[in-house]
Formats: C-alpha cells, structure tokens, sequence
C-alpha cells in the first residue's frame, strides 16, 4: 500500500515537471507582444523596451528564462504581472476566495446532489423519478455553462428575482447567496454527467450476480443496494467524479466572465488576451497540479476501496 | 413424509423486449422434508425461472407469478416483501451456478458468511465471526483463520463454491435450492462439491432441490426427479423408478444421453433439436416436435400429470433394447404407490386418467 502510494505520487512529480514545460513553451506561441501588455498599449522608445526585458528577464534565451521561472517558484516567488506589475503570488491570493467558494459551491451540488439522485434513480429505475431525472440530465449535459448562465440570469431578474446575478458580496456567508447562480451554471454539466454515470453503474451493479446472493441471504433492499451495490459502483463514480471536479477550474473562467466576478478565471481570460506570461502559467500549472492531486487522491481511494488493487 | 414444499398450478410470465415469455406453465411440484430433489431438463426450460419464484427473487415489475407456493403450508407468493426477507437465507436459501461472481468482490468472504449471522439472528460482530469461522471449517476450508480475510478473488471456483455452500447453510434453513451448483466448475472439483452437499444435508437433514442438466448428477444425487421441459414438468418420481423405467420419451433420451465408459468409437446419444422458444402457448405437447413417438394426440391435447408406473412399448424400439414389451415392466409397483407421475399421451394411465 505504501509503495503503491509512492509509486502514484513519483509519477505525479514527473508529470508536473514535463508539464511546466509545455506549460510554458506553449505560453510563448501565443502572436501578442508581451511589452505591448507591459506598457498598457501606449508607446516605447527602443531603450525603455529594452529596459523593460531586461527587467522582467526576456531578454535571455528560452532554457534560461524556464530555468529561472522554475527556481524562483521554489523560492516562492511566482513572478510579477506585466499588466499589473504586482506580485503574481499576492494577485492570485486576493482573486482565490471567489473561485475556491465558487468551487465548492458547485462540488456540494455535484457530491449531494448528483450522486444520490443517480442512486435514487437506478434502484427505482424506470420509474417515473428515473425519467424525469434522464430528460433532465439529458438536457442539462447538453447545455453549455454560458448558456445556463445567461438563461439563469434571465430568469432570475426578470421572473424571479431572490439571487443576485451578478458581483461578489462582502465575506464567506454573504457570498453564498452571491454565487448560488453561479455555482448552479458551472455545476450543471458535471451534475448531468455525474447523475448519469452514477445511474448507470449502480444498473450494472444491480443486476450483477452478487446481488442476487445478499437478496437470497434475506438483506432488505436498502442494505443490498447501498452496502453491496454502492461500493462497487464507487470506485467508477469516484473516477469521473474527480475527474469532473478538477474540471471545475476551467469552467470557472467561463462562469465568472458570465457573472462579472473577480476569480482566478476571469484573471485567467484577461491575463490570456494581454499576454501576461507569469500569471498564464502560474495559473495553468496550479490546474493542473489541482487535478493531479484530485487524481492522486482517487487512485489512494482505489487500493482502500478494492483489495484487488490493495494486495496485488 | 410431510411435504415441505408445494407448487401449485405456478405460471411465470416474463416481459422482455421480444414479447412475453411463458417461462414456467402450470407446474405443479412437492418437495418432501429432508430429500434430495433434482429437477432435470434442457437449458431454457424454465428451472432456474421456477427457483427464483420460490426465493421471490424476479423482478416484480417485469414478471408475472400466478399460482401457490405454499412452503410449511404457507403461500410464499402471498407474503409481503419484509416477510419474504425473514424466510430468505434463514428458511430457504440459495446456491447459484457461478461461484466466481456470487460473492461481492470487495468484502472478504469471511464477512459476507458473518453476514448471515448478524442478519437473521441478530448476532456481534465477534460471535458471527465465530460461528463464521466454525462454517468454514465444515466445508473444508482451511485454515480457516486466514481464509476468512481473504477475498473472492484469491479463492478458486470450487473453494468459491463451498463458501456459497456455507452461506446457503449458516442459518440451518429447512429448504436449500441449488441451481446448477457445479456447472461451472472442473469436473474433479464437481463430484468433491456434490458430496459436500450430501454430507451436509445428511447433517442438517435439509430438502435439497437441486436444478441440472446432468442425470449423472441426479444418479449421483437425487432421492427424487423432475424432469422439466418447456415450462412444464413432463414426468416426476423417485431416482429409482425414473431410471428403470422412466415414462416419458424426454426422460428416457435425457437418461440415455448418458455419456457411458467402455462405449468407445460409438456415437453420443443426443436428443435433435433445441427447446422452443417460449413465447406461444401451445396446444399440445411441447415435446412432440422431437419426439420419436408422437402421434395425433400429441399435437393436439396437452398430456396432463398423472400417476404411472410403466410405458406401452411404442413401434418396437423397446424390444429391440431387450426390454418388457407389455405396459408394466416387471416388478413395478402399481403407481400411486410410488407416487410417479408422468404427462405423456403414450402412457397407458396418463390417457385413462384423461378419459
């Protein structure tokens, strides 16, 4: 168990490394100037330009500037934006509050209400809850979380006005009324899906062969369908589930430009349309180090689920 | 003897997406207390579908059960779910044909005997495992100790087997049903699990109804046959009287089908054709499509079950086998004595019986 631990998180080091790299060459195909971003637009004189590479090392080649990108951000030093000449480190810390909410906002729907519903519909299946709930992730798994967004809008400003659909309020609590919109747009996809996968495997679990034998030993369905059905669909409804929820990152640049919010995502789009090289990376690679560990942690949750993974 | 259980006039009914199946017509079936009963037939003719209505274990809202099991005199079908869960596992209990996938994966087998335990009789953890591991031993698994904390996967079928045999019999219940219980394992491994199976029910003095293919299984077995097919019983009695002198052609070409030693270069005896689908009620009887023996009647009136004791030799076949031409072999008791009941239009009693 324990070498099969290390063993996952070596390779999650390893791919974190090779993925800085794409990381950041991939950041420098984009066709913007950099020092245009830098001087907001306006123009520069040959020597202020070449003062500001210098000052924010582009100057050197390519393996220099990655090598010192990567040795600064172990010393903790993420970089400085070259559209708000801060700290990248101090910029992402202020927009994080909204996203992380944001985010958690969206993974309670999808763990406390995806997942029981998809239970709920395959041990009633085909029953009229199992319909509807099919229809309804159906359409959902179909509609982008832009279009969510706007039709949520509408419908809570025109017709039914208890959310506000815009902004931020001021701490944690007043916040949640702030983004239960939003968290309903980004987690409608993942919702659907998740409500389906779940669905679908408890139907397979359901009709397996192990099944039979806990009904004939006289367990009552509850016990049968949620002691023995539940954990072998686990580990599939695990997977996707963290799958969907590292996902949840991207989507929030989406959902936070729909509903003006001040996040890591909107600062993702606006650092991607300005070229700002420090912030574009600094934020690629915490997603994915965020869906890495999601991963990591699933794969621990295997081996403590199925001793075919523990003891082999 | 008492009987233990009684099947009365039991149809199932099953939907599925080519149209509604007449899985089981009409069966009528007693199982006496502390007896070995086999029931024989083709696979597709309704055997396993007959168990599952005993355990109740058909989905309610794609099959349709008419009919009684009654069961220490009480209608099984007419209990509520929360009363058919107190008979399942403690009264009646089940052993299904595939080992390899009866267990849950992902608890250790140890666990899911233990279950029985603390289910039906409210017992600790530690007193179910107890008891648990004493199971263990009396199938032969050993040491038991370390084999209870092993899972599914680390055991072979025929180990496997055992341990769905354990869980079948941790609460002592009155009826076991075994439906192909050694198919799909090695054939050495088949006879060691069918002799457990006689040890305990000789132990425990449970009724065994045990669902085949196989009348070598039934040789080996059985105090009682039925013989199953398209839904119907076509011919029941005890192993005995089945084997000299079984009535019915199906019975007769399953016994024949045989495979037996020191017959080398000679052909397998088979039966042509398959079973019918089951999707039409037919008139007459089902079998008469393969049989060697039908006549107009059998196309046209369904044989009914009807005490028996002996065939007319049709068109001399059985002579040619050396055996009694006339009606009765010799030495048969008159048939309600020996309680053989047989459908067939081409027995002599079946067809007085009919009028």
């Amino acid at each position: 168990m324990g070498k099969y631990i290390l063993k996952r998180t070596l390779q999650m080091l390893f791919t974190i490394a090779v993925v800085s790299v794409l990381i950041f060459s991939v950041v420098r195909i984009t066709p913007t100037d950099p020092i245009t971003s830098i001087t907001r637009g306006k123009p520069a004189s040959e020597e202020t330009i070449a003062a500001l590479k210098k000052e924010y090392n582009l100057d050197q080649s390519m393996p220099v500037q990655y090598i010192n990108w990567v040795s600064d951000m172990f010393h903790g030093d993420f970089g400085k934006s070259y559209q708000y000449r801060e700290s990248v480190a101090s910029i992402i810390a202020v927009r994080m509050m909204t996203t992380l909410q944001l985010m958690l906002q969206s993974a309670v729907l999808i763990v406390f209400i995806a997942i029981p519903f998809g239970m709920l519909s395959a041990s009633k299946m085909n029953s009229l809850l199992d319909q509807t709930a099919t229809v309804t992730s159906l359409v959902l798994v179909s509609s982008p979380s832009f279009f969510t967004g706007i039709l949520l809008m509408l419908l809570f400003t025109m017709v039914w006005p208890v959310f506000p659909t815009f902004g931020t309020g001021t701490d944690f609590i007043s916040n949640i009324r702030y983004l239960a919109l939003p968290s309903i747009a980004l987690a409608a996809v993942h919702m659907a899906l998740i409500m389906r996968i779940t669905r679908s495997n408890m139907v397979e679990q359901l009709s397996a062969n192990y099944i039979q034998t806990a009904t004939a030993k006289g367990l009552s369905r509850p016990e049968v369908v949620y002691k023995h059905a539940l954990k072998n669909a686990a580990i599939p409804i695990l997977t996707v589930t963290s799958l969907e929820l590292s996902g949840l990152l991207g989507g929030s640049v989406m959902v936070e430009k729909v509903f003006s919010l001040n996040g890591i995502g909107s600062l993702l789009a606006d650092s991607i349309n300005k070229s700002d090289y420090p912030v574009i990376q600094s934020l690629t690679l915490l997603m994915v180090i965020i869906f890495l560990l999601c991963n990591l942690i699933v794969d621990i949750l295997y081996a403590v689920l199925d001793p075919r993974i523990r003891l082999k | 003897m008492s009987q233990l259980l009684e099947i009365k006039n039991l149809s199932v009914d099953i939907m599925s997406t080519r149209g509604l199946i007449h899985a089981v017509r009409q069966v009528n079936l007693d199982i006496e207390q502390g007896i070995i009963h086999g029931i024989v037939g083709e696979s597709g003719c309704g055997k396993s579908v007959t168990a599952k209505s005993v355990m109740r274990l058909h989905h309610p809202r794609t099959v349709r059960i008419r009919g009684e099991i009654k069961f220490n005199g009480v209608d099984l079908l007419s209990l509520s779910e929360r009363e058919m869960q107190r008979i399942r596992g403690r009264e009646i209990s089940m052993i299904f044909q595939d080992p390899m996938s009866a267990l849950n994966p992902l608890f250790c087998v140890g666990d899911q005997i233990a279950e029985v335990f603390m289910h039906h009789f409210k017992d600790s953890r530690a007193a179910a495992k107890k008891k648990a591991l004493e199971l263990l031993e009396q199938v032969g698994i050993h040491p038991a100790q370390t084999r209870y904390q092993q899972y599914p996967f680390e055991f072979s079928g025929g180990m496997l087997q055992r341990v769905v045999i354990a869980i079948a019999v941790a609460a002592k219940p009155k009826l076991i049903i075994a439906d192909e219980p050694t198919t799909a394992l090695d054939v050495t491994i088949q006879a060691q699990v069918l002799e457990l199976l006689k040890q305990l029910q000789k132990e425990l003095n449970v009724s065994i109804m045990i669902i085949t293919h196989n009348f070598g299984i039934v040789a080996e077995l059985c105090d009682h046959v039925s013989v199953m097919y398209a839904g119907t019983v076509l011919e029941t009695g005890r192993k005995r009287d089945m084997f000299r002198h079984a009535v019915n052609p199906y019975s007769r070409a399953l016994i024949e089908s045989i495979p037996k030693t020191g017959h080398a270069g000679q052909r397998l005896t088979t039966i042509p054709g398959t079973p019918p689908e089951l999707f039409d009620l037919v008139d007459g009887c089902p079998f008469a499509p393969r049989c060697d023996f039908a006549s107009d009647i059998c196309w046209r009136e369904k044989p009914l079950l009807a005490p028996c004791a002996g065939m007319q030799a049709p068109q001399g076949r059985l002579e040619a086998e050396g055996e009694s031409p006339s009606g009765l072999p010799e030495g048969a008791h008159s048939a309600v004595e020996i309680g053989h009941l047989a459908a067939c239009h081409n027995c002599c009693c079946g067809k007085e019986a009919q009028g």
